[in-house]
């Protein structure tokens, strides 16, 4: 080839090398700079370096103090249940420790840090303290006897109906005692009521292959959480049918089937549970770290929204505050349904 | 090195009318699909890649790459452009409309449709890398061969080839990057740039894997180009230190965040599916197949004499790139051997036209049978011009099962079962022109009397 043709596969490669190092960088580099800021008066402003759609909402979450520390189970030993799904090809299985893996990222670049794993025995501790506040996330499918036994006397229902959070994702909950030696002792699908107050689950068996569970939600859930919050799972196995609780005692939000909903928050005493619907997904991962977040309880009611965009910039508003109203809370994030930066502010 | 090659006649200049024809037509076909079709899962997983990075994770702290890191890195180069220079804010949304299309229970079936303009801004740099490639093999022909006609042929059948503008135009594939990457080494080594060249093949099988094949060809091509084991150590140690220190820059920082074993999931993913016993045979015979032809055009290269190993260094390249590209069924992966086989065609054996030809439009089909209806999605949701529920419906009916079959996958199965036949014909019809030996006569004259579609040829001595 030519001198002058030479030259340009010699510029073309370093231009090619010139991009892999841009890439590292932004990939790498903290490249992306992001804040926000939030006042009790509605005031807020976002940051981003780059260009970023951004959504601020305010929340009234009535009397609830929001969770402000979580604890994420996961104990090897203990027996779990867990179904097999399908996973895009190259994709690792979805295992517990992946998804709880996943789960600490996410909740940490939507600005909730204070997230811990324990085990059992750990667990035990933590229903035996202070539960206003706190939360835990159980998505073995399996409640570890240490803090479970099937009965109404369990430390963990005692530990909820003093103000805890329990967010439940796969299986139907309640219905597994896991084990120390590896494994689960089936206590019936009715004690879902234990939690929720009411049989109320959706129970579909499981198929021989994960493609064929047909368990799809098709409409949204028209209140405006999962627009403001960029909800994103519409699978609704073993989520919860509200239709079956008393009014005023749940929220539900995300997607349905017209009977179960994607996500529900259920009054339990002066705490609550959380039932997120389907099989492990990251679609799932990604709902349960917003609501986290974003601190809703079932109280939540949401009192304003902006949405807009923030190029390299600040943008500043302001959100409506009413006169009356319960606790507070601002949550902030950028990107809509494709995430990277979240933060929240909790008022009085 | 061809004196027609600096400035051919003027129709047959880069820049000359037919070429410039062909470009312009190329073009428009490339950016008048680009904003009105689009395969929802992929572009759905680029938008992901950037995301991931941008919220601090990398590459592989979060769900969503599984590739080896230079396709991350050109996205996320391209998203921090956009970043700093546009104001490309939104990548896409979750229709509610949609949402039949997933409850269908295929992963690949999305309610998130990208948008319009992140699209394109996908699309664009893909096309610019098709136009590369194009230009740099009617340098290559025109080279090679001292004909502008010739050349302006090749950039033709690669520019115009329909799987080719598919993947750039509306699946926003990256295979073209890792056939330029591959073609930019091997030019690098025609011209003695040791180094360079290493670096630039160790970036292309870091990019598909398909390119890492070529590592016998080269590691003979080096050594044979200068003079043997002695004289060609420096040249080879010079392209490993090019490959080593590549291979360090890319993926130093998945080392160091222990993230690098989750690059190599997207190759074993694909060897470990739960597949039926049928299919697992076939993937594997396939495999074996490939391999055997892969390691056999190192045999029958390495024994040439260092003049013939000099020029028909492309031709053994294109033979490796043909079986790699065989290896994985896909209607993309023809894409990293076909601007070698345009070459090819133009310079050795125009009788390989038609077969060129049913690689590209089965590949074509292949893609529209698996993207299917869902490649309407972008323009139900964000233009209007079809209902949802449409989009809905028509992907159902392609779900509906005859004898335990969805009826796309028939289309599938004809088509990929037709594209394979193709594709290892085409190794065999290049093995058949490489391979002079007196007992394999009967297998080429066949080989040949299929290639002329029922034509005899007589051996030629080329």
């Amino acid at each position: 080839m030519r001198a002058r043709s030479e030259l340009l596969v010699i510029v073309l490669a370093l231009a090619v090398a010139a991009v892999i190092l841009v890439g590292e960088f932004a990939v790498y580099g903290n490249a992306y700079h992001y804040d926000a800021d939030a006042d009790a008066d509605g005031n807020y402003a976002v940051t981003s370096s780059g260009t970023d759609v951004y959504d601020a909402t305010l929340f009234d979450n009535g009397s609830f103090e929001a969770v402000d520390e979580l604890y994420i189970y996961r104990d090897g030993d203990y027996g779990s249940v867990v179904n097999k799904v399908e996973v895009e090809v190259g994709a690792p299985e979805m295992t517990q420790s992946y998804y709880i893996g996943q789960l600490e990222n996410n909740l940490d670049y939507l600005g909730f840090d204070n997230h811990k794993r324990v085990n059992a025995e750990a667990l035990e501790t933590i229903v035996s303290g202070d539960a206003t506040g706190k939360g835990i996330v159980i998505i073995a499918g399996a409640i570890p006897s240490t803090v479970y036994d099937g009965t109404a006397d369990s430390p963990i229902l005692s530990w909820i109906a003093n103000g805890g959070t329990l967010y439940w994702a796969g299986g139907i909950i309640g219905q597994y005692v896991a084990n120390p030696e590896g494994t689960v002792e089936d206590v019936g699908q009715d004690k879902q009521s234990l939690f929720l107050g009411s049989e109320c689950c959706n129970y579909m068996e499981q198929p021989k292959f994960p493609s064929m569970l047909k368990d799809f939600a098709l409409d949204v859930i028209d209140n405006g959480f999962r627009d403001d919050l960029s909800l994103k799972s519409d699978h609704v196995i073993y989520a919860v049918d509200t239709s079956k609780l008393a009014d005023g005692t749940y929220l539900s939000m995300g997607y349905t089937d017209g009977t179960y909903s994607s996500i529900a928050f259920v009054e339990h005493g002066k705490g609550q549970v959380c039932v997120l619907g389907g099989n492990y997904s990251n679609n799932q991962r990604m709902d349960m770290c917003q609501i986290v977040a974003a601190g809703l309880c079932w109280q939540s009611r949401i009192l304003d929204h902006v949405d807009g965009s923030v190029t390299r910039d600040t943008q500043e508003g302001r959100l409506d505050v009413p006169e009356a109203h319960g606790n507070l809370s601002v949550y902030i994030y950028l990107g809509g349904y494709y995430s990277v930066y979240g933060e929240r502010f909790l008022f009085e | 090195m061809n004196e027609s090659a600096e400035k051919p006649a003027r129709d047959w200049r880069f820049v000359g009318k037919t070429c410039l024809a062909v470009l312009a037509i190329g073009l428009a076909i490339r950016l008048l699909l680009a904003p009105l079709l689009s395969y929802p899962f992929d572009i759905t997983y680029w938008g992901t890649i950037i995301q991931n990075a941008e919220s601090g994770n990398g590459l592989y702290g979060l769900s969503g790459y599984f590739y080896t890191p230079v396709w991350g890195y050109i996205l996320n180069a391209e998203g921090y452009l956009l970043n700093s220079l546009s104001t490309l804010d939104l990548f896409g949304i979750r229709f509610g409309d949609l949402l039949g299309i997933e409850a269908l229970g295929d992963v690949h079936y999305s309610a998130t449709v990208t948008t319009p303009v992140f699209n394109m801004a996908m699309k664009i740099p893909l096309v610019i890398v098709d136009t590369i490639v194009g230009y740099l093999v009617y340098r290559m022909v025109l080279e090679d061969t001292g004909d502008g006609r010739k050349a302006v042929m090749a950039f033709a059948l690669w520019y115009l080839c329909p799987v080719v503008i598919y993947m750039s135009g509306v699946q926003a594939q990256f295979d073209c990057i890792s056939a330029m990457l591959a073609l930019v080494s091997i030019i690098l080594f025609r011209k003695s740039h040791w180094f360079l060249g290493g670096a630039v093949f160790m970036v292309a099988a870091l990019t598909k894997f398909f390119p890492a094949f070529l590592i016998f060809i080269f590691i003979i091509y080096i050594i044979r180009r200068n003079g043997g084991l002695k004289t060609g150590a420096i040249p080879f140690m010079k392209a490993v230190a090019g490959a080593v220190i590549a291979f360090l820059v890319i993926y130093a920082p998945a080392f160091l965040d222990g993230t690098a074993a989750y690059s190599l999931s997207f190759i074993f993913g694909r060897a470990s599916d739960d597949k039926p016993l049928v299919s697992m045979l076939l993937f594997y015979l396939r495999l074996v197949f490939c391999v055997f032809v892969i390691l056999g055009a190192a045999y029958m290269y390495a024994r040439k004499s260092p003049e013939n190993a000099d020029r028909d260094f492309l031709r053994y390249c294109l033979l490796t790139l043909s079986a790699a590209g065989l290896m994985s069924s896909g209607p993309q992966y023809c894409i990293v051997f076909l601007p070698l086989l345009a070459y090819y065609i133009v310079a050795y054996d125009r009788k390989m036209t038609p077969w060129f030809a049913i690689i590209a439009f089965t590949g074509l089909f292949s893609a529209l049978i698996n993207n299917s209806f869902t490649l309407l999605s972008m323009a139900s949701a964000y233009y209007g011009w079809i209902d949802p529920q449409t989009v809905i419906d028509l992907t159902t009916w392609q779900d509906n099962v005859l004898f335990g079959w969805r009826y796309q996958s028939f289309l599938i199965v004809a088509d990929e079962t037709v594209m394979t036949i193709a594709m290892v014909l085409n190794i065999g019809f290049q093995w058949a022109e490489l391979d002079k030996s007196y007992k394999a006569r009967k297998l080429r004259a066949l080989l040949r009397y299929l290639k002329n579609f029922g034509r005899h040829e007589h051996e030629s001595t080329q």
